[in-house]
């Protein structure tokens, strides 16, 4: 017996409703980051219900859903490097304080 | 039955997993949660019969991208301030939440999608080409793996 598509797509909802929720409320820019990644994550949960459910599935597509993955996640540890630099720079990665820096 | 404990079971670790990523003050331990959040989402997709996908988001997205995100803020001390401030977590999640859980999972869908033109048209225009995408995406992770390397090694000589 398959659960119903209103499952998924209930629970991807809540998690792209947390990763927004964390992206506005988060002050540190590699939480910021997460919480995109969890926005990342309900898509692909409600994405798969739906493909699930879909009765013509191609395997194919998988591969396209692969590569658009693989290109979000290297953009998502590109950003992670580019922290590792700023950690050089700056001592804190408070948003508010970062805000506040002038020249 | 069975398939309703799981879900039940992979809901409530995705969601304290994600919970934890967000109180978290040390960047090790919230890249962590982070990597069980995509756990239950591997999870979440094997029970919607895609075993195959499930795999690739273990090994991709657990195996390779929450490693490297492991070994990149693995040397992050525990941050002097709160990483969220969570009553606008609580209040921006009821807000988004309620929206979007009634308008999307209170509606009644129907028993079968049928048969998906658009996925048809998209696949028969990549035809041949799959190869090529599957080895830009594995270039694009070497690519990621050796900034962040390169990356660790020009601050260690600064």
């Amino acid at each position: 017996m398959m659960l119903p598509l209103n499952y998924f797509t209930g629970v991807g909802s809540l998690f792209l409703a947390l990763g927004i929720a964390g992206a506005i409320g988060s002050r540190h820019f590699i939480v910021t980051i997460l919480s995109l990644e969890l926005i990342f994550a309900g898509s692909i949960v409600a994405l798969a219900g739906f493909f699930g459910y879909a009765t013509a599935t191609n395997g194919e597509f998988f591969l396209i859903m692969l590569s658009l993955w693989a290109v979000a996640s290297v953009e998502i540890v590109g950003l992670v490097a580019f922290y590792v630099y700023m950690r050089t720079k700056v001592s804190d990665f408070d948003l508010k304080r970062l805000m506040q820096l002038k020249g | 039955m069975l398939e309703l404990v799981a879900f039940i079971f992979l809901a409530l670790v995705g969601f304290a997993s994600a919970l934890v990523l967000l109180l978290q003050r040390n960047l090790f331990k919230a890249a962590i949660a982070l990597a069980i959040v995509f756990v239950a989402i591997a999870g979440f997709i094997a029970l919607t019969g895609q075993a195959i996908v499930a795999l690739f988001q273990l090994l991709i997205l657990v195996g390779g991208l929450s490693t490297y995100l492991i070994v990149a803020v693995a040397s992050e001390k525990e941050s002097s301030f709160r990483h969220v401030d969570m009553r606008i977590v609580a209040a921006v999640f009821v807000l988004f939440g309620a929206l979007m859980f009634y308008s999307v999972a209170a509606n009644s869908h129907p028993a079968s999608l049928g048969n998906s033109g658009i996925i048809a048209d998209i696949t028969a225009a990549m035809k041949g080409y799959f190869a090529f995408m599957a080895a830009i995406a594995f270039l694009m992770f070497a690519l990621a793996i050796g900034s962040v390397l390169l990356i660790k090694r020009a601050v260690r000589v600064v």
